[in-house]
């Protein structure tokens, strides 16, 4: 049942990860809303909130400018839940785990948009032959995209899920739960910080006038 | 442009980022959206091939900026297609070019201020002032088993999405509107509105939010460690926070990434746990 339960968070999060990056960007793949999505879907969604906010707080620091691939929120906040759920019933090590995992996956994501270069002169081709195949490469990358999304949950949070059968992780929770608690202070800080210097940077004579 | 086709044009704009590649960014989602208004003004199949890759080369741009360019590249599209003579239509394509890339990087640099840099940790800010107001404090009181209603727990990443999703609607709508009136014209939308007065009034909001946030959390935080661990416990956690902030604002004086930071409180806590299980000192703890 569990099993069952991973495999349709993992395509729930590869349906909601087109809204990352292919389709709208409505923010409906934001970690907050994903981990309550997720959560609630699990029996945690409190867990689900808390870590998808400090996940959502924590990946804010980074702006995804020009060709960046930042870490990737949603995949952090469902596999975060997951372990939580179906391997620690630990949040603290679920989230640090999971920020390593969003991480890691940005550079899954980078490999797909490198390999998707391949497909401009195949579409050029195409086009000097009167061949508009447009629909069909749109298609391809929304189901590469979310079925890559789905795999590395599903995987991911499989692979952890063995590994606490055979590991005992409730030796590093005193550490990971102190570090935790002083994540949102850390956080805020850090937001605190950046919006600070944007308004000083208006404010000074070379700023945004 | 008529309502029918600008509503097309809109809905395929939400498609701008599919296909994104490292080569030429955001080209197959521009030639996805601009395929409605091509195929009517290039009725002709070789011109049309030829207005299509004329698009396929490099585009990237914000994404929610994008309306004021797709209507600057149709209405130039359009003045391309009436040219009187060849002279003239190789004057239109050479300016259209030069026009869509300086607009591109112009409109990438005031959406990334905007919505990455601004809008999104306000979002997120918002999210945690529904919280506050609906009583849920569990994102930083997260001892024993936090609880709320599923209804609050969605309402403040809703109100978030919500928020961000209208501002960039109506931007991505009246965008291509705008674009396609002014379109040819070197600022064009690029005065539509104030935005360095945006940019700096966002800055602010999101400075305050954030600055409440913090506060109302210290106190809340404060009230519960002192009625619950005594003074000594406040003192001791107070302790924590405040090395842990130190940690970051070191890191982030040396310019390291929030990673680093997190794997330094990761081993400073390792170095608390240890010295918290010492006889003796466990019992000054």
């Amino acid at each position: 049942m569990e099993i069952i339960r991973i495999i349709i968070s993992g395509l729930i999060g590869g349906i909601f990860h087109l809204d990352n990056g292919q389709f709208g960007q409505f923010f409906l793949s934001r970690p907050t809303f994903m981990g309550v999505l997720i959560g609630s879907f699990n029996g945690c969604p409190v867990e689900g909130a808390i870590m998808g906010i400090l996940i959502e707080l924590i990946y804010s620091d980074f702006l995804p400018l020009g060709g960046v691939v930042p870490p990737n929120g949603l995949i952090a906040s469902s596999i975060a839940v997951l372990l939580y759920a179906h391997s620690f019933q630990n949040m603290s090590l679920a989230f640090f785990i999971a920020i390593f995992a969003g991480v890691f996956y940005s550079k899954i994501e980078s490999f797909l948009r490198r390999k998707r270069s391949l497909w401009n002169a195949i579409m050029e081709e195409e086009i000097q032959d009167n061949r508009f195949k447009i629909n069909y490469w749109i298609a391809k990358t929304f189901i590469v995209e979310s079925a890559s999304s789905a795999t590395f949950i599903i995987l991911f949070s499989l692979i952890f899920k063995i590994l606490a059968k055979f590991c005992n992780f409730r030796v590093v929770f005193p550490i990971t739960d102190l570090a935790f608690s002083l994540v949102p202070w850390i956080v805020l800080t850090a937001l605190i910080l950046k919006f600070r210097r944007q308004v000083v940077g208006c404010k000074s004579p070379k700023g945004c006038k | 442009m008529d309502r029918k086709l600008r509503l097309k044009i809109f809905l395929r704009s939400l498609f701008l980022q599919s296909g994104w590649n490292f080569e030429r960014f955001q080209n197959i989602g521009l030639c996805f959206t601009l395929l409605p208004h091509l195929k009517k003004i290039w009725p002709d199949s070789t011109r049309f091939k030829k207005a299509f890759l004329r698009h396929f080369g490099i585009f990237n741009t914000h994404p929610y900026m994008a309306g004021f360019i797709i209507g600057n590249i149709c209405s130039m599209e359009k003045k391309i297609s009436s040219a009187k003579s060849t002279e003239e239509e190789e004057k239109f394509i050479k300016s259209s070019v030069n026009i869509k890339s300086a607009l591109a990087s112009s409109f990438a640099s005031i959406g990334d201020r905007i919505f990455w840099g601004r809008l999104t940790p306000i979002a997120s800010m918002l999210c945690l002032i529904v919280w506050a107001i609906a009583g849920f404090y569990g994102w930083f009181l997260n001892y024993g088993e936090p609880e709320a209603s599923i209804y609050i727990l969605f309402a403040g990443p809703v109100s978030g999405a919500i928020l961000i999703t209208c501002v960039s609607l109506y931007v991505r709508w009246e965008g291509l509107k705008c674009g396609y009136e002014c379109g040819g014209e070197k600022l064009c939308g690029l005065d539509m509105f104030s935005w360095p007065k945006i940019i700096s009034r966002l800055s602010w909001i999101g400075l305050i939010s954030t600055v409440s946030i913090f506060i109302f959390s210290l106190v809340l935080a404060s009230i519960y460690y002192y009625k619950n661990f005594g003074i000594e416990g406040l003192i001791f956690k107070a302790i924590l926070v405040i090395a842990a902030i130190g940690i970051f604002l070191i890191f982030r004086r040396l310019k390291k990434s929030i990673f680093l930071v997190l794997a330094t409180v990761i081993v400073f806590s390792i170095v608390v746990v240890f010295i918290s299980q010492i006889e003796g000192i466990a019992l000054i703890l």
